[in-house]
């Protein structure tokens, strides 16, 4: 028996393959395509404390190897969540990690608040990749302090485990890690989509209606590996990778740089069972390195 | 033609698949296609392309044999035909593979081929698909083109405003290019009567979880406040569409 199990800061995964904030919804659509509870975990949409319909269409636009999204942060609110769609996701025996995003550290604060009286989480990841409108809409995650501080700000409120999920679209993500982390996050996840945009060279106007978006699948990956690699190899809290991640050796890439687990995104638009695909493609691959526990492999690259 | 399993047993008239043709990375996501026909008995699916770019030059270069990955079927699908309204299908370019299911369906059900009027209209004869089809179901479809290569000469919208005005109680069923579609949607509120328009929207997962596909829609009345407080509701067409009711949707 290979063990696939892992421990996100006190949280046990039966497996180390979680699917990614925005790429998962909050998993009414996937359930009703195989069985949710053989994921390790899933991480909500990122919710705001008042419901957000999102940017105007177009939202999304196909690049070489990836894609590009200005969804907006479109979804339900922190209190509809609660109420019907939280009562979903605890029927199913993965590890639910709700992720949230604001504009303000008042309004992480509120939803912390929140979750804290919720049964059946079992992390909250904070996306810091949000412009905060008290600092000229600055991301939070853009500076080592603004970072910081709504980390601790969450963190003295919550009840769950934190996850900090940074933003690659920084001068040095190890600096931002080491703050997330003096100011109590539990672990961290990276990385967040990184900003870019296309030109209709014929209309001579952006594709996307917001102009920029985020870039995330394959095209990514070798950004989120090296960036995954220098942050595991700095904090000593455990990293969760992403980055286009769409098959298993991808994920034993980001295991053996020194991911913990990982999350994956896109790959689930282009094959609902990737990430059941990736879970038995793990296991196959310990089976062949004869490994007995997944935990084995992290950060086993050779450094030199 | 594809051999489908259970996609084929379960497709109705109005939802689609997604096709991924290959592993690679380019192009990325999968593309929707609605569904031309499918047969519960032998699993065969049909579906019915024009090239565009990458995706569907790649599918066309497929050899009888060789797997894809399908996914579906996907999408709410049309409502049934209601055999006591007078019912015009109105099919523009590749909007009329879904059409012909809904009107095979209807025919298969019982309804008579003469309730129905198809129009079939493209730019010019050479982009018409297949129409030879819709007389085997024995309907009389009219056909058009933009610039009078075949059939009337005049838009699938200007031929659905002339088959209206003789017209009180009718249904409209209308699937083309969203441009079209907005013309549908204003011509039928004119008219103050309903149809169903089948969107197109690009499709990065087709199953409802990442928003992509969302089109903007008039806000129900009992929604509360909203954090970037805008004057749209968006709906996902891959989920809550592909088919929406007339009137619902902003055109922009
Ligand atoms: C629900 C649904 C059902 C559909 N059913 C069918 C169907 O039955 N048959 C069919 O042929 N197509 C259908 N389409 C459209 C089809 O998905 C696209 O044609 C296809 O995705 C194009 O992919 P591509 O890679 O070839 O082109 P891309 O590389 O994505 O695009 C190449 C160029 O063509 C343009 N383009 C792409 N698609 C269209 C389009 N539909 N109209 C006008 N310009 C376009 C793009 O803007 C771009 O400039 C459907 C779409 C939806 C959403
Ligand atoms: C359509 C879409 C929506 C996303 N929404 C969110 C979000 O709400 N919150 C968040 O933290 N990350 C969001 N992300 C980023 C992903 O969670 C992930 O960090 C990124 O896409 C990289 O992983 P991938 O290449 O596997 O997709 C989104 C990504 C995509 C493609
Ligand atoms: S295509 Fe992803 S939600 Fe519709």
């Amino acid at each position: 028996m290979i063990d696939l199990s892992v421990n996100i800061a006190g949280v046990r995964l039966k497996n180390p393959v979680l699917t990614a904030s925005g790429c998962f919804s909050y998993g009414e659509e996937a359930s009703e395509i195989y069985d949710i509870s053989r994921l390790g975990g899933i991480v909500t949409k990122s919710l705001t404390y008042l419901p957000r319909e999102g940017h105007p269409p177009p939202k999304v636009v196909e690049t070489d190897s990836g894609m590009l999204n200005a969804i907006g942060l479109s979804n339900v609110g922190i209190d509809k969540f609660i109420f019907e769609k939280l009562p979903f996701l605890r029927q199913f025996d993965t590890a639910c990690i709700v992720s949230i995003a604001g504009s303000r550290v008042e309004e992480y604060v509120k939803m912390t608040e929140r979750l804290a009286e919720c049964d059946g989480i079992a992390a909250i990841e904070a996306n810091i990749s949000c412009p905060n409108v008290d600092e000229g809409g600055l991301e939070f995650g853009a500076y080592r302090e603004p970072a910081g501080r709504v980390i601790a700000e969450i963190k003295r409120r919550a009840k769950q485990p934190v996850i900090a999920k940074l933003s690659p679209n920084v001068t040095d993500i190890v600096e931002i890690a080491k703050s997330v982390v003096a100011n109590g996050a539990d672990a961290i996840s990276l990385i967040n989509t990184l900003v870019g945009t296309v030109i209709d060279i014929e209309k001579r106007s952006f594709k996307l209606s917001n102009k920029c978006g985020g870039l995330s699948g394959p095209a990514i990956r070798p950004v989120a590996l090296a960036m995954v690699y220098k942050v595991a190899n700095t904090v000593k809290v455990p990293v969760i990778g992403m980055g286009g991640i769409m098959t298993a050796s991808d994920a034993v890439q980001f295991m053996l740089a020194g991911a913990s687990a990982v999350e994956v995104g896109t790959a689930c638009f282009i094959d609902p069972m990737a990430p059941l695909k990736i879970i038995d493609g793990l296991r196959d691959y310990l089976a062949r390195h004869h490994e007995k526990s997944v935990k084995d492999i992290i950060g086993k690259v050779r450094r030199s | 033609m594809f051999d489908a399993g259970d996609i084929a047993t379960a497709a109705k008239p109005g939802q689609f698949i997604q096709v991924k043709t290959s592993d690679d990375c380019f192009p990325l996501w999968p593309r929707p296609f609605s569904i031309h026909d499918a047969d519960p008995v032998t699993a065969h699916l049909t579906i019915m392309f024009r090239i565009y770019g990458s995706g569907t030059a790649q599918m066309a270069a497929r050899r009888p044999g060789e797997l894809m990955h399908l996914f579906g079927p996907l999408g709410n699908g049309f409502p049934a035909v209601d055999g006591n309204l007078d019912v015009i299908l109105a099919a523009g370019g590749i909007g009329l593979p879904p059409l012909y299911f809904l009107a095979k369906d209807a025919v298969e059900k019982g309804l008579s081929p003469h309730k129905m009027t198809f129009i079939a209209g493209a730019k010019s004869k050479l982009e018409l698909l297949n129409e030879a089809r819709l007389f085997e179901l024995g309907l009389r479809p009219v056909i058009c083109t933009d610039d009078g290569t075949a059939g009337r000469r005049g838009t699938v919208v200007d031929v659905l405003e002339q088959e209206l005005a003789p017209r009180q109680k009718v249904t409209v069923y209308a699937c083309g290019p969203n441009a079209m579609l907005r013309e549908v949607d204003l011509l039928l509120a004119r008219g103050n009567l309903s149809g169903f328009l089948s969107l197109e929207a690009l499709m990065p997962c087709g199953y409802g979880i990442c928003s992509g596909c969302a089109v903007r829609v008039h806000p129900p009345a009992d929604r509360g406040p909203t954090d970037d407080r805008c004057d749209y509701h968006l709906k996902r067409v891959c989920i809550e569409g592909p088919v929406f009711s007339a009137g619902e949707v902003m055109w922009d």
